[in-house]
């Protein structure tokens, strides 16, 4: 839950993000799945998306920031100190599973623990596939051994965040407080 | 009282990846062929990943099928794949190199060695150059005459022991070990000996035209 609403810059950096790791995902599956390289061929053409894409998200992460410091370094604190609340949210996994627990709001807590992990390990997954792709990209700037390691490393962090991310669409459109209860009318006020 | 706790997990993650694959030896891959194991076909099994400039695989017919080796020759050939077959086959053995960055290790060709075929076929004096075409009707390359004829250097019809698979090239690709692999045409139906190496299909898109392998 989200009590306060995400402001215009917090919005362009979530769909910002959200389009290039879509695209990425997208052209690094028809990379990654023999059957779908089969049905897509072009793999040079889905390669230079894939990397156009990488290139089009480190700039994002340059240029909000380098435009909306002040704020990105709020957004970066709010997720990333945990309280006694937070711990609490991790203790009860069935009560937050079936949508029962309720945390001791504090009008100041904008993320729940769910969603400040999910920040954490997606930022690192990002920064890893980041890191391992710049090194598939330059290979030859390294040896063959630390390329093979990066690109296994590169499918662990991709696989690793399409899981994630399958999570978080889930909640995103399917928990109490998704979007699909919220366009069927069926939040609560309360909540 | 509260910790920043998301810093932590994001620095120590990233310490993590960067550890792995500085000094991770074979753990990455060891973690790789764990979480891959129970994606089946999901996952390229082989190490090789599938390139196609056309976006469909040529098909076959075994009964069909012909290799064609013309140009500048005084006989042309027109194989059947078992006249191919019957030209003697030798085994290769090398890593395979991509130029985009991935490899598979030893990998185990069968196939025609191309200076066995090039014997048959009486090549005239002029012929400085081999031009292999692919049966998607797109894809060509080039080889120099004194590269075509080392040894190593075949129409590979198996891998790893068995008929070469249809994204790979069946029924028959070119293999050049010591190359990266855009100089291997799948599908390869036509040879054609010419006077001087022309320019191949990636190379016009930017590759280098000296692929030898620089890992």
């Amino acid at each position: 839950m989200t009590p306060t609403p995400a402001s215009a810059t917090e919005k362009i950096l979530h769909w910002a993000v959200a389009s290039a790791v879509l695209l990425m995902a997208a052209t690094g599956g028809v990379m990654y799945i023999p059957s779908l390289s089969e049905i897509v061929g072009q793999r040079f053409w889905v390669r230079t998306i894939h990397v156009a894409s990488a290139l089009a998200f480190g700039f994002v992460l340059v240029l909000i920031p380098a435009f909306r410091w002040s704020e990105i370094r709020r957004l970066e604190r709010d997720l990333s100190f945990w309280d006694r609340v937070d711990w609490d949210w991790f203790r009860r996994p069935w009560d937050v599973f079936v949508s029962r627990y309720r945390p001791e709001d504090s009008p100041h807590r904008r993320f729940n623990a769910g969603q400040k992990l999910l920040a954490a390990l997606v930022g690192t997954s990002l920064a890893l596939l980041l890191f391992t792709g710049a090194a598939m990209y330059w290979w030859w700037w390294f040896s063959g051994e630390l390329v093979s390691r990066a690109r296994d490393l590169h499918v662990l962090a991709a696989l690793g965040l399409v899981g994630l991310l399958a999570g978080h669409i889930y909640l995103a459109l399917f928990s109490p407080y998704g979007l699909l209860q919220s366009w069927l009318g069926r939040r609560s006020p309360e909540q | 009282m509260s910790h920043p706790v998301g810093r932590r997990i994001f620095l120590a993650g990233l310490a993590a990846g960067v550890g792995m694959v500085a000094l991770g030896d074979g753990l990455p891959a060891a973690l790789r062929s764990w979480l891959e194991g129970p994606l089946g076909e999901l996952s390229p099994s082989d190490g090789f990943h599938f390139y196609s400039v056309t976006g469909s695989i040529p098909s076959w017919d075994r009964s069909k099928w012909r290799l064609e080796v013309d140009g500048l020759v005084d006989q042309p050939l027109s194989l059947s794949m078992e006249d191919l077959v019957g030209t003697g086959t030798r085994q290769v053995t090398a890593d395979f190199h991509c130029v985009s960055g991935w490899s598979v290790s030893a990998v185990r060709w069968e196939g025609v060695s191309v200076a066995a075929l090039l014997d048959h076929v009486a090549i005239h004096p002029e012929a400085h150059a081999l031009r292999f075409e692919s049966a998607d009707g797109a894809y060509v390359d080039f080889l120099d005459l004194a590269v075509a004829r080392r040894p190593e250097v075949i129409i590979a019809l198996r891998l790893g022991g068995a008929t070469i698979s249809a994204e790979r090239g069946a029924p028959a690709r070119l293999v050049v070990p010591f190359y990266y692999g855009y100089k291997g045409v799948k599908w390869l139906r036509r040879i054609t000996a010419v006077d001087a190496a022309d320019t191949g299909y990636w190379e016009a898109r930017g590759y280098d035209s000296d692929a030898r392998i620089r890992h």
